[in-house]
């Protein structure tokens, strides 16, 4: 039960207020502004209680979204909401800024109004959003237009309407991992784990419905932790070992009550993209690459960095487009960068040298070394050293 | 007035933008027509209003598109207020919710000009578009003027009946907004509550509960009846609806069965060990509470969990795979509280999923599983590594993460864990390395085999180079020396050495209470340390004075040879020092130590009153209180009761009456009686309760037909007055009827049961799919039963009816879930998407206008309620080798796809063994066809009965569908086939739109026919029954006398079909169908021919 909903700029101005209970005064507003916005020291916490109000915000690049509340309302639920709103106001507009939410005023306070009814969250998914919240032009709906977006908006399958044909039926899977892991400084393996995520391009007629088969322990390659669903390769040289995910979560299309009972996913799509699966596994994972760094900070205005990547698949693969991110620190006034292999240059703007090459085999090994020019600054705080990222396709 | 900010907009705010940044103003001056402002702004409205005047919809919109912009920009918009009202009649839907936004923003400033808007929002509250009503609801019920209050309740109590479930849900949000303008509504409010709560759609369930929470939590008694259907729907309900269910049921969970852990031990314990079980076991208070009760009163006998609490746990499960991380830990709160310590764990693996979201949802689950890790280590121990924090987490992350960690830290993995915090401790986060000493410091005390290692690292920690490290640990080891008995000589040497050097007061102090507290085993350096003190005395910290004043008392009991004039020197000095606190204590210290005259009686025992053995400080979590508050909630997080907060309340000793929920399962009726119009219910033969279980029902029911008996005859004398007044009737009449049909609808179910149970009593064997002999003669018993109890001459009966019929239109959105497929017993998802399209929308608005229009129309139209189709043979129980299949048509939305025909198939096993597996095999049917299975079920026990939902697209054809029913070791082949009555879906339509299309209609595609009717059959009711019986089509309101007209569309291609009835006196007629199928056409007139004549 939010009590109210505000948007303010970086600079704690309002953008957007919205009130739906009494119980919320006015003075809210600004008391989030002076003990959170302007507040003196950092406030980490995203939940804020000032005087038995509670705000929850979150930021998103220069904006703040916060929801108000005197009630004793379900947390997860609160910040689950305040993340779709900004997904839902990203589809309508693009970037979540304070130049478009200035100019999509109208438009907002309508999605608004749908999404949330007296603090009530509501109905959230864009795709029916979009169907009768417009803002280009006047569009006269014919009756049968209407009625699809009342049976779509009112009717039991929120997320498809119905009447689509395509000439081509198609239908498209991404798999998408990214392989996540925490090492120790002397290089140990700490924990890792595997993210997937099924992208799914729909282009079907009519109501289809889908329907995708899961054995107990879903057979996937071991390698790389990379999907692998297709390629046959590796299976006899690292065994068959089979992967159980560890816990998964779907779109809002599939039947879960039959996810449970049968194993299998099935669901009626929504037309277009989106995403149908995520999934975690923890087990068998072997890393693909190993990055080993060394920073030595040569006085406080040098720093020399190297970076040995090693590839730790088999010699007949090849990795495409790999991609090591770098961080250097804020102050970084120049970099010079030697590598043997590839391109690597330094980006200010991202703070970052990006090293780039194009193709990797299996068990080789690439070097690069950097020296970085500090500038002199009084900030005592060490670098925090933030994690190299890598991409690559297989 | 009340309204006090309900809907400020955002105008308020832009209109005095921050004093402090103040680029608000500029905006104003920039503007190129600042000069001519006024002037300007006046010449705009005036454009504005005649663009709103306009008759061009694009016009309109345009405008209503810049009041709203001027409404966001803070500019005053009011004086347009008329001008807008005026469109909120406008029929585009656009400008009508740009319409519905000014409104809700101006409303609250200009109450009166406000009222006059609220005659439109009644209009619009009878708008044929769903959308529109709703909408019309909600805008009403956001101006925030209590005076409407009344108005409000009366639209929603219509919206409550409304036939589209969209606007119910509506309805339920607006309930708690009356509420809050005028709490003294709330016995209507939760009357109507009720209602929403037995509704069966599941768009509507979750805003019921919503509704529930806000108005009435406390009346738990509402939730019995529907706490199984709202279990089953749970999965289908939209994900924040299903958060706001989870919840509710959490707190009903608690407060109806008895708890799960409370005897986890076990049949076969003997006493003793119970007992020490129960010394070790860490359970919460309220739980060992509740094991010392049962035990009193029984032996521990086996926990048997009630098999409703089982059906949320089942049924929740699913819902962790949820993208909505709210649900997932609506869930894992659920288990948390409510599930048997064994099958909690069950949530871990998706709380930790949680974890990969973003960083405030992870916060908050963090913060929850902070709880329950304390409560049960055991459950995320195999997740220890996802807790390990990374260097790029937020600070208040990893303070919780590193919370978690020690209180998982077990003598198996502490090892694991002490490395890992090893190297938090060098984290360049100063915060985070001295929560990680702390953390070192926990472990140690809760781990006795690692204190002696945890204290040798932190005494390395203690030459670190950062100096907050050092005195973290410090003030650590003090703790874990105090807890520790054995001596740590060298451990205190080395400290007495560090105070030279360490410089953050809390560590001095710390230091210098050990020394003194253990001086006695440093006897030659404490001395010294307070000699050192003593010269630095001026310049110390409050704090640190305290503990040197301290340290001087303590050695001068000690070793008062020594450091008597240290001692006194100090006192000395603390007698002027500024802090009253300081000079308060030397004063008092010097009394007790350093007594001028004779010792007192004080003095004496000051050895005892200063060197007493301390007790130990805990370390423990600060999540150690948290769990008083439910998790998930807001009061969690923030750890203290926010407003609205309510407890969790505790397990009940004994479980409250079971059978309070269970509910009479209504099977769609088999046959329909024209004259009881009595709906045939299934014996209390529940999927979930076994069938004893319906014996105190039995009672219970008698005696409220007893009751009911009363009411009835009040009730019938109410409207005799009525019939009579019908013509005159004043608006407050409206309100009795429509208070009264629920009443009466009521009375009539009761009796249904007792007439159920009765027929199951003569024929326990019968199926409720009995053949047609066989239910008119149980009608003949239905008419018995219902005349005796009641008492009603037969005469009364006549002048009754027509009051009947309309009570049933008025109540027709209540009626029609009930007689759809009951998800319960079917045990699938349940469907009331049916009221969604079912017919009658035109109508029923008329009828909630007034009265008189009510008699009206009801004198044109018969309500096409509960007219079911009988259920046809699948597989006999011969061919099917015991397994006796029959379908139904339940004319109902498919829920699998609306081109679906609904069909509802019951198997009974007529065999001696258990039956399972039945399933669907392989199909044949022709193209364009679908079936949809049902669900598998899983066993079928002997004489027991079930019924599934299936749906098959027919494609507009009557050809069959051919599929296999496989059970575990045969297959039986059947087909079926449906008759093109079936293939109808209802249309809604008006008078005169049917004639306009029927007019399109003509030639090829209109079929027409002589009909003779019986003539004791020509009445309007038994012409739309008999029509009703062979097709899913809907009346259409008539305004000739003698004309049915009937409309529906087919299935697959939405291909209109009207049917037109027209019947003289004499009982010759003529029946007409229009439809461009000529095959659909010609056949469904031959049906509806027979259907008549019969």
């Amino acid at each position: 039960m939010i009590g109210g909903l505000f948007i303010y700029n970086h600079k704690g101005e309002v953008l957007i207020s919205r009130v739906y209970r009494d119980d919320i005064g006015r003075n809210a507003v600004d008391a989030f502004r002076v003990n959170v916005i302007h507040a003196r020291q950092q406030v980490r916490s995203p939940v804020t209680n000032i005087a038995r109000t509670s705000f929850f915000h979150i930021k998103r690049s220069n904006i703040w979204l916060a929801a108000v509340t005197k009630q004793n309302v379900n947390a997860a639920m609160v910040f689950e909401f305040l993340h779709k709103m900004t997904d839902v106001m990203a589809a309508y507009f693009g970037k979540v800024t304070e130049e478009n939410i200035k100019n999509n005023f109208v438009l907002i306070y309508e999605i608004l109004d749908e999404i949330l009814d007296f603090g009530y969250p509501q109905n959230t998914d864009t795709g029916i959003l979009k169907t009768f919240i417009t803002q280009q032009g006047v569009k006269t709906q014919s009756k049968e237009e209407t009625s699809q977006i009342t049976s779509q908006v009112t009717g039991q399958i929120g997320w498809r309407r119905e009447g689509i044909k395509y000439r081509r039926n198609e239908l498209f899977l991404d798999v998408l991992e990214s392989v996540n892991l925490l090492m120790s400084p002397q290089g140990q393996v700490l924990s890792a784990h595997v993210a997937g995520r099924i992208i799914m391009k729909s282009y079907l007629s009519g109501m289809p419905e889908c329907k995708f088969g899961i054995n107990d322990k879903v057979l996937m390659e071991s390698k790389g932790g990379k999907s692998g669903q297709d390629d046959g390769r590796g299976t006899s040289s690292s065994g068959k070992t089979s992967i159980a995910i560890d816990d998964c979560q779907f779109h809002q299309c599939v039947k879960l009550s039959k996810f449970e009972t049968e194993h299998s996913i099935s669901f009626i799509p929504p037309d277009g993209e989106f995403e149908l699966m995520r999934y975690r596994t923890t087990k068998d994972i072997s890393l693909p690459f190993r990055i080993i760094p060394l920073v030595r900070e040569v006085g406080r205005q040098k720093m020399e960095v190297k970076v040995v990547v090693k590839s730790n698949f088999k010699p007949s693969l090849l990795a495409q487009k790999v991609e090591v991110r770098i961080p250097t620190p804020l102050n970084t006034s120049g970099v010079q960068v030697i590598c043997m292999k590839g391109k690597a240059k330094y980006k200010a703007s991202e703070n970052a040298i990006v090293w780039k090459i194009k193709r990797m085999g299996g068990m080789k090994e690439c070097q690069l070394s950097a020296e970085i020019e500090l500038l002199n600054t009084n900030d005592k705080r060490k670098w925090t050293r933030p994690p190299i990222s890598m991409n690559f396709e297989v | 007035m009340a309204g006090n900010g309900g809907f400020q907009a955002s105008g308020g705010y832009n209109d005095r933008p921050p004093s402090s940044t103040g680029s608000g103003e500029p905006d104003v001056g920039v503007d190129p027509a600042s000069s001519s402002f006024f002037n300007n702004e006046f010449k705009r409205h005036e454009d504005l209003k005649m663009m709103l005047d306009s008759n061009k919809d694009s016009q309109k919109l345009d405008a209503m598109k810049r009041i709203v912009g001027m409404v966001a920009k803070g500019k005053d918009a009011s004086d347009l207020f008329p001008a807008v009202v005026k469109n909120v009649v406008c029929k585009n839907l656009e400008v009508k919710k740009l319409v519905y936004v000014y409104l809700t923003r101006y409303a609250e400033e200009q109450q009166d000009l406000a009222l006059l808007s609220i005659s439109t929002f009644q209009r619009a509250l009878k708008d044929p578009n769903q959308l529109i009503r709703a909408s019309a609801l909600r805008v009403l019920s956001s101006i925030r003027v209590q005076m409407i209050a009344p108005i409000m309740m009366l639209s929603i109590k219509e919206a409550v009946m409304d036939m589209s479930p969209y606007v119910r849900k509506t309805a339920a949000h607006a309930i708690p907004k009356v509420y809050s303008i005028d709490p003294e509504q709330k016995d209507q409010l939760v009357e109507v509550i009720e209602k929403l709560l037995a509704d069966k759609t599941t768009l509507v369930a979750g805003s019921a509960i919503q509704a529930f929470e806000e108005v009435c939590p406390e009346r738990s008694d509402l939730i019995h009846k529907n706490y199984r259907k709202l279990c089953n729907l749970l999965v289908d309900v939209e994900e924040w609806g299903q958060v706001v269910i989870i919840n509710m049921l959490t707190r009903y969970v608690r407060s109806q069965f008895i708890n799960p852990n409370a005897d986890n031990v076990g049949d076969e314990v003997d006493k003793p060990f119970y007992e020490s079980e129960k010394d070790s076991n860490d359970d919460d208070d309220d739980d060992d509470d509740d094991k010392e009760e049962a035990k009193a009163k029984t032996k521990p006998k086996q926990y048997v969990m009630d098999s409703d609490h089982r059906l949320i746990l089942r049924q929740c499960k699913p819902l962790l795979n949820s993208r909505n991380a709210a649900v997932v830990m609506a869930v894992a709160q659920l288990y948390h509280h409510c599930a048997p310590k064994s099958e909690v764990s069950t949530v871990a693996r998706s709380l930790i999923r949680l974890l990969r979201s973003h960083s405030e949802v992870q916060y908050v689950v963090l913060s929850n599983i902070a709880t329950m890790s304390l409560k049960q280590k055991g459950m995320f121990e195999p997740f220890l590594k996802s807790f390990y924090v990374r260097s790029n987490d937020a600070t208040h992350i990893k303070l919780l993460k590193l919370e978690i960690l020690t209180s998982l830290a077990t003598e198996t993995n502490i090892a694991t864990i002490l490395r890992e915090l090893q190297t938090y401790v060098t984290s360049s986060d100063k915060e985070f390395a001295a929560a990680t000493i702390q953390a070192i410091g926990r472990c140690a005390s809760n781990i006795s085999e690692v204190t002696d290692t945890c204290l040798n690292g932190l005494v390395l920690l203690m030459s670190n180079r950062d100096e907050s490290v050092v005195a973290e640990s410090v003030v650590v080891i003090k703790k874990l020396l105090q807890m520790q008995s054995s001596t740590h000589k060298d451990i205190i040497i080395h400290m007495a050495r560090m105070v030279d050097n360490i410089t953050v007061p809390m560590a001095r102090a710390s230091i210098l209470w050990l020394i003194g507290e253990y001086s006695e085993r440093v006897p030659k350096i404490a001395p010294d340390v307070l000699r050192k003190m003593a010269k630095t005395f001026i310049q110390e910290e409050d704090i640190v004075k305290l503990q040197i004043l301290n340290l001087g008392a303590k050695l001068m009991i000690t070793n008062s040879k020594q450091t008597k004039l240290l001692c006194q020197y100090v006192f000395n000095l603390a007698k002027y020092d500024q802090n009253y606190d300081i000079r308060d204590r030397s004063r008092f210290l010097r009394a007790l130590v350093l007594p001028t005259g004779e010792k007192g009686q004080l003095a004496k025992h000051a050895k005892k009153i200063f060197l007493s053995t301390k007790p130990a400080p805990v370390l423990e979590s600060k999540f150690k209180d948290r769990d008083q508050y439910q998790l998930g909630t807001l009061s969690h997080i923030i750890n203290m009761g926010a407003t609205g907060y309510q407890q969790l309340p505790e397990w009940p000793e004994v479980a409250p009456d079971p059978s309070v929920r269970n509910v009479e399962v209504v099977m769609p009726w088999s046959e329909k009686t024209p004259l009881t119009k009595k709906q045939k219910q299934k014996p209390e033969k529940s999927f979930y309760s076994s069938t004893e279980s319906s014996s105190p029902e039995d009672s219970s029911d008698d005696e409220d037909s007893d009751d009911e008996s009363e009411d009835e005859e009040t009730d019938s004398d109410d409207e005799k007055s009525e019939d009579s007044e019908e013509d005159s009737e004043s608006s407050d009449d409206t309100d009795i009827e429509k208070y009264k049909p629920k009443k009466e609808e009521k009375v009539e179910k009761k009796k249904e049961v007792v007439v159920a149970e009765s027929e199951s009593e003569e024929d326990s064997s019968e199926e409720e799919d009995s053949s047609d002999d066989e239910s008119s003669t149980e009608s003949e018993v239905e008419v018995k039963k219902k005349k005796s109890p009641v008492k009603k001459p037969p005469a009364k009966k006549a002048p009754k009816k027509p009051s009947q019929d309309l009570d049933l239109l008025l109540d027709f959105g209540d009626d029609v879930p009930s007689g759809g497929p009951v998800g319960g017993a079917g045990g699938g998802p349940t469907i009331g998407a049916g009221d969604l399209l079912t017919p009658l929308s035109a109508l029923n608005i008329d009828n909630t206008s007034s009265a008189t229009n009510t008699a009206s129309a009801s004198s044109q139209m018969f309500a096409p309620v509960q007219v079911q189709s009988k259920s046809r043979e699948l597989l006999n129980k011969m061919a099917g080798d015991g397994l006796s299949v029959t379908y139904k048509f339940t004319r109902t939305i498919s829920i699998f796809s609306p081109k679906m025909v609904s069909i509802e198939l019951s198997f009974t096993n007529g065999s001696d063994k258990t039956l399972s597996g039945i399933k669907i095999g392989q199909k044949k049917i022709q193209s364009g066809m679908e079936i949809h299975d049902f669900p598998e079920i899983a066993a079928l026990a002997p004489k027991n009965s079930t019924t599934v939902l299936m749906a098959i697209n027919f494609n507009d054809t009557t050809q069959p569908a051919g599929f296999e029913i496989c059970t575990e070791e045969k297959k039986f082949n059947v087909s079926i086939s449906a008759p093109v009555g079936e293939l109808l879906q209802p249309y809604n339509i008006h008078e005169k739109e049917f004639i306009k299309e029927q007019g399109k209609l003509s030639g090829m595609n209109e079929n027409t026919a002589k009909v003779k009717i019986e003539e004791d059959k020509t009445d309007m009711k038994s012409v739309v029954t008999a029509v009703y019986r062979v097709a899913n089509v809907v009346q259409v309101p008539s305004s000739e006398d003698g004309t049915y007209r009937f409309a529906a569309q087919t299935m697959a291609s939405n291909i209109p079909v009207l049917t037109t009835v027209s019947v003289k006196d004499d009982g010759t007629g003529k029946l007409t169908v229009n439809c461009e199928k000529m095959v659909i056409g010609t056949m469904l007139m031959k049906d509806v021919k027979g259907s008549l004549e019969s």
